[in-house]
């Protein structure tokens, strides 16, 4: 039957079997049956094997053997018969349910108090006299009590401004406070600096851990504030959140006032508050818990500096800090995502968008920061783009989407030309015809052929360029030290991506070639524009060991050359722009076999390793 | 728990905490709670609701309790004391609606804190002085039969009584948690520390006893 209370620990198959033999812990644990059956089976199956741990199994039964020996000697001196103290305890058990059982005090006092008349006459009369003259004696006890009552409400009130007042004096005040905190015969001490101008908090520990561990466990069981102790409003706080009613005054001695608060549910019991009578500072409090354990938090100094007189980095270390994990009934900060989730999820951000195009030429941004993660805005063609985009972005964390539709910026720009805008004077410039008008009208008479064929051909060179745009923008956000967060999932996320827009793009420009040759005088099919220059040979030793972001770059760089030299020749230019057909004709011809070349090695370079 | 079996090896066993509990005790038959009319109270017969549960855990607990507040050095003659408060307590916590789901661990969580505040308001050692242990050492050595076998029991229990004193206050309770049959998570839940915290206290303070034993 599995048992209930093992429970399995962070104890696992590498501890075990770090070295050729067991360490201790593998045996102790073996014995106190706190390994896991696969785990034990293990450890059995080395010990029959292992003579030096079978022997060390046996010196620590033996110890154990000793240890349990002389425990019960020691206790068997002292262990009382059986019967002595349990007729004592017996009477003492009744006692206490009958007292758990009795009517409440005020029955009682009513009942003691009609006893002696009951004696003498059992009439109703005489009941409801008694009762009218109990009545007529609280009003009177409650008519003469003490007129100078301080609830605790405002004795906290007066603690929070007196503590206020206490800062003004100072310019940057910082509170360095010392506490001492005991549960369970552990005790630590805490020192805390409280920055009260920029509401921050740094604390140290001594190096009890044993009482580190203590005080964090009753700090969590309790939802205290780790960051506040002492402290009137955290106090007043905490009570209105876990009791019901409000504290109770007590006087300690002249110096001391105490607020007594009690709990009736909860683990929590019993919350004291002691305060300086002379200037209601708080100096002790007290958590008493259901299992009569107690949380005692003392304070040993206090004294408010400027910002100045302490070392700049003690705020810097608050990370550093170990507060206690607060348990999740309890109001959480919301968390930060690292770094490496951001660039995580920035990947798989990216990837959504390429399956969905949302990559190729959209004005949609991704922007990753600190503070927000990643948001990514733009602007989408209509409603239903937002929302396709919008929904399958939806899943991912720490992600803002702000997308707004063509229609809506038009109307935002409408709003603001309104307000401010000018009517700008149309110019209307002269355009001069194609560079390849003359080869344009002889390869397509037919005006129609010829439009089709140069938007055809302007959309091919348009999406080649949207395309290197996009693993370019790849490259830009994801530079060595982006690289270095992702984690091999994400690592191979992005590689796949690269691959796949660089086997895209050279289908892109294949067929850009194959539609430009159409067009293309033959005096520029030179070999050497048809000639690629080695890539090791392209230029200094450097460029060979170049690694696969720049090849990208330079791709890019390329393809917009190419998409400029497909537009200045087959649309029309300004006048005298000084462009010679020729030249750019070489030029394109020689960009898109080098292109190829460049996408060939980056397809072999992405294939063959992982990112780096 | 760490017993010793007939041939002298150590076996865990292990039980439900609360049958556990009854099958420890000395008395664990069911007994109602006949009450002396000499206490002038009445002769209330309880043999059923939480004052039966509380008699039966402690029939069953008084003893290990005992043999647990004894260890971790409370005076003999506060002992019981502290074992009846801990009962009464416990009854007030059933009656009061408080979990049941491991009195066992309970009843030594609060047996402890109340030995530790008892300790504390009267500044005790907790642990034994040297006059207790020339008690223990005679009282041990009633049961040997030789002089000369007597001679090595008290050499013996000093040795280990230097041992233990070599040890930090949080390895002896976790070692004498441990005897009492306690797993890790529940002498991590009486002591307020964390299961990897009693797994590295156990293990030190067996190694460190091993090595003096060598």
């Amino acid at each position: 039957m599995k048992n209930p209370l093992r429970r399995r620990s962070n104890f696992t198959d590498s501890k075990i079997f770090s070295g050729d033999h067991l360490p201790d812990e593998a045996l102790i644990r073996l014995l106190d049956g706190e390994l896991s059956s696969s785990q034990a089976d293990k450890v059995n199956a080395h010990v029959l094997s292992c003579w030096a741990c079978r022997s060390r199994r046996q010196a620590i039964e033996d110890a154990i053997l000793e240890f349990v020996d002389h425990q019960n000697t020691v206790a068997a001196a002292y262990l009382p018969p059986s019967s002595e103290g349990r007729v004592l305890f017996l009477a003492r058990l009744n006692a206490l349910a009958a007292e758990l059982e009795r009517p409440s005090l005020l029955k009682r006092c009513f009942d003691r108090a009609i006893h002696p008349v009951g004696i003498v006459a059992k009439s109703r009369v005489v009941h409801i006299a008694a009762v009218l003259v109990l009545v007529a004696m609280c009003l009177i006890a409650y008519l003469i009590r003490p007129l100078h009552v301080v609830s605790a409400d405002e004795i906290l009130n007066r603690a929070i401004a007196l503590e206020n007042t206490s800062l003004q004096g100072t310019s940057r005040p910082v509170v360095v406070q010392k506490i001492r905190i005991r549960v369970g015969g552990h005790s630590m001490t805490r020192t805390i600096y409280r920055d009260m101008t920029h509401r921050r908090t740094a604390s140290q520990m001594d190096d009890a851990l044993a009482g580190r561990d203590a005080a964090k466990a009753a700090y969590l069981k309790s939802a205290l504030d780790w960051d506040s102790p002492l402290d009137a409003e955290t106090y007043r706080r905490w009570c209105n959140e876990h009791a019901k009613g409000g504290a109770r005054v007590v006087q300690r001695d002249s110096n001391r006032i105490t607020l007594k608060t009690k709990l009736s549910s909860g683990v929590v019991t019993e919350a004291d508050l002691t305060l300086r009578a002379d200037d209601y500072h708080a100096i002790e409090e007290n958590f008493r818990f259901e299992d009569q354990s107690e949380l005692e938090i003392a304070e040993l100094s206090y004294e408010v500096v400027p910002f100045s007189s302490l070392p700049k980095q003690i705020f810097e270390l608050r990370l550093a800090s170990s507060a206690p994990r607060l348990p999740s009934i309890v109001k959480m900060r919301p968390m930060l995502p690292t770094s490496a989730e951001l660039a995580q999820t920035e990947v798989q951000a990216e990837t959504i968008l390429h399956k969905l195009g949302g990559d190729l030429g959209e004005q949609i941004n991704i922007a990753v920061t600190a503070t927000h993660g990643v948001v990514i805005d733009g602007v989408v063609a209509d409603d239903m783009r937002r929302k396709e985009l919008a929904s399958a972005l939806q899943g991912l964390a720490y992600t803002t989407v702000k997308l707004s539709t063509v229609a809506e910026m038009a109307q935002r720009t409408a709003s603001a030309s309104s307000i401010h805008a000018t009517p700008a004077a149309v110019q209307v410039i002269p355009a001069a015809p194609p560079l390849l008008d003359s080869e344009l009208d002889a390869h397509f008479p037919d005006k129609e052929q010829r439009d089709t064929y140069v938007n055809q051909t302007l959309s091919m060179a348009q999406i080649a360029s949207a395309r290197g745009w996009a693993l370019n923008r790849l490259v830009d956000r994801h530079p060595a030290a982006s690289l270095a967060l992702l984690d091999d999932s994400s690592r191979r996320e992005l590689q796949e991506l690269l691959i796949d827009h660089v086997s895209v793009l050279r289908e892109d420009i294949g067929s850009l070639q194959k539609q430009l040759s159409q067009i293309l005088s033959k005096s520029s099919d030179t070999l050497a524009a048809n000639t690629a220059i080695p890539i090791s040979d392209a230029g200094s030793t450097a460029q060979a060991d170049e690694d696969w972001q720049e090849r990208v770059r330079r791709v890019h760089s390329s393809i917009e050359a190419i998409h400029e030299a497909v537009a200045t020749l087959l649309t029309s230019s300004p006048p005298d722009s000084g462009n010679n057909a020729e030249t750019i004709e070489v030029n394109l011809r020689t960009s898109l076999t080098q292109v190829q070349a460049e996408l060939q090695a980056l397809d072999e370079e992405l294939h063959k390793e992982v990112l780096k | 728990m760490w017993r010793r079996s007939m041939t002298g090896r150590i076996s865990f066993h292990h039980a439900a905490p609360y049958a556990a509990a009854i099958a420890d005790g000395a008395s664990g038959s069911l007994v109602g709670l006949l009450l002396d009319s000499r206490t002038g109270d009445s002769n209330q017969t309880r043999t059923n609701g939480p004052e039966q549960s509380v008699v039966q855990l402690y029939d069953a607990l008084r003893l290990p309790l005992h043999r647990y507040l004894i260890n971790i050095g409370v005076p003999p003659q506060d002992v019981e004391e502290i074992v009846q408060e801990t009962f009464l307590r416990l009854y007030q916590h059933i009656c009061g609606g408080g979990k049941q789901d491991n009195l066992r661990s309970w009843i030594f969580k609060v047996a402890h804190n109340l030995s530790i505040n008892i300790l504390k308001s009267r500044c005790r050692q907790v642990d034994a002085g040297p006059d207790m242990w020339e008690q223990l050492g005679e009282s041990a050595m009633d049961r040997a039969p030789g002089p000369e076998e007597q001679l090595l029991e008290k050499e013996r229990l000093h040795s280990i009584h230097d041992r233990l004193a070599e040890l930090t206050q949080l390895q002896r309770d976790c070692l004498r948690l441990r005897v009492e049959g306690f797993r890790y998570r529940e002498i991590g839940e009486i002591l307020n520390i964390g299961t990897s915290t009693v797994a590295g206290s156990l293990r030190n303070a067996i190694v460190r006893i091993v090595k003096r034993r060598a």
